[in-house]
């Protein structure tokens, strides 16, 4: 009996992924729990510059400002090889918690003009940024094109965040500058900056003794994804470095937006 | 006692890596059809799981969890991942033979839709039911029989 054209193909295909070497140690492990790669070095640094020669109002608030960002190592500094494993497939278990989809919250539209549909989105980088003593900040950055026409970004009081296995919640979401709408062009590209910080607790001068954070209000924690409302529809932002905590109250998360032409 | 703790959850993670990363590559490189990108989604996987891990129950096969994560990251990241790492490294783990062959095959395939790819390759190569593949990609078995027959049809008129 001739064997068909796909069941060659398939033959192929495992005979190529069976030759995969991934690295012999899993990635990360307590090492570095929040890295990111060297493109994302080369984008953070960019945004960097723009920030600080301040094409458009101050450094975001808070108690972390948008000051250096820190940079850690490539996120797959794939160094090491193995032969191809043989592992025997384990078949999922139908009770295995799922990452929560984003269908389960409404988050209220952000007013403006600008859609989900006409506004393209490239990979988000996030990095710690500075932040005052006993607070922690990290800075989410969301590069986007406009594939539509014209349209007005309004800046969103409420958003949605997870961690990455857990259900959405809403969160207030301040401006981060004085401006709350943007113009964004046909055909032109920007970054919504989301800035989150959190209290950590830290250590009182004068007598030494350990002072707790503030209370903060049903916090989300860990937090890798951000649900960011438009005019209509939501953009889900993934984040490799996670929001420690997020409050309901006091508001701990602040978002601008900069386009390329500033 | 915690660093007893610790020190299990990283021994877990550790296991889980060896027992589940090929699995999960395998998955993503039916998912992308891109060798690199299956790589390095392998790799964000698995820096999900290990922040994930203190709210994971480890008692239970981590496979499904790792691979809607990995899904989920794929149609996220997919064309950043390819723009961030194309430059400096592609198709570099394996052996010249079998890049070659994996470029006759990723050309074949890139003809289906990444769940026609999935399906037919998960089901038919890893032998995956279709009743736990529908689990991962949240869809049905009737679709994903369709998307199977889809795909073999679109193979054999190629």
């Amino acid at each position: 009996m001739p064997i068909s054209r796909t069941d060659r193909l398939l033959a192929d295909w495992r005979a190529a992924a069976s030759a995969v070497r991934l690295p012999k140690t899993a990635p990360a492990g307590r090492r570095v729990d929040h890295r990111v790669g060297w493109g994302s070095a080369v984008v953070l640094s960019l945004v960097l510059v723009l920030v600080v020669l301040g094409t458009r109002g101050p450094s975001l608030p808070g108690p972390g400002s948008s000051g250096a960002i820190g940079i850690a190592s490539p996120t797959s500094g794939i160094s090491e090889t193995v032969p191809p494993a043989t592992v025997g497939l384990v078949s999922p278990a139908a009770s295995m918690p799922a990452p929560a989809t984003a269908a389960a919250v409404q988050v209220p539209s952000a007013g403006g003009t600008c859609t989900s549909t006409q506004l393209v989105l490239g990979g988000s980088q996030s990095a710690f940024t500075n932040s005052s003593i006993g607070s922690r900040a990290v800075n989410v950055l969301q590069p986007f094109r406009n594939d539509g026409n014209r349209c007005v970004l309004r800046l969103p009081t409420t958003i949605a965040v997870a961690p990455a296995s857990g259900a959405f919640g809403l969160r207030p979401v301040g401006p981060a500058e004085s401006q709350t709408s943007f113009t964004i062009r046909a055909g032109e590209s920007g970054l919504i900056i989301l800035h989150a910080w959190w209290w950590e607790g830290w250590t009182s001068d004068s007598r030494d003794t350990p002072r707790p954070p503030p209370p903060c209000n049903e916090p989300i924690i860990d937090a890798t994804r951000v649900l960011f409302p438009f005019a209509s529809g939501n953009a889900e932002i993934d984040f490799l470095t996670p929001w420690h905590e997020v409050c309901l109250t006091p508001t701990h998360v602040t978002v601008t937006v900069r386009t390329v032409s500033g | 006692m915690e660093l007893a703790l610790a020190e299990t959850v990283d021994v877990l993670y550790e296991r889980a890596y060896e027992a589940a990363s090929v699995d999960v590559f395998r998955f993503l490189l039916a998912w992308t059809n891109d060798w690199s990108a299956a790589e390095d989604l392998t790799q964000e996987a698995f820096i999900r799981l290990w922040q994930h891990r203190n709210a994971v129950s480890w008692d239970r096969p981590i496979l499904a969890w790792l691979l809607v994560v990995a899904r989920r990251l794929a149609s996220n990241r997919h064309r950043s991942l390819r723009r961030r790492f194309v430059h400096w490294r592609t198709e570099s783990s394996t052996d010249e033979d079998a890049r070659v062959r994996w470029l006759d095959v990723k050309r074949a395939l890139s003809q289906l839709t990444e769940v026609e790819r999935t399906a037919i390759v998960m089901t038919s190569v890893e032998g995956w039911s279709y009743a736990d593949l529908a689990r991962v990609l949240g869809t049905t078995d009737a679709a994903l029989r369709a998307a199977v027959s889809r795909a073999r049809d679109k193979l054999e008129a190629a």
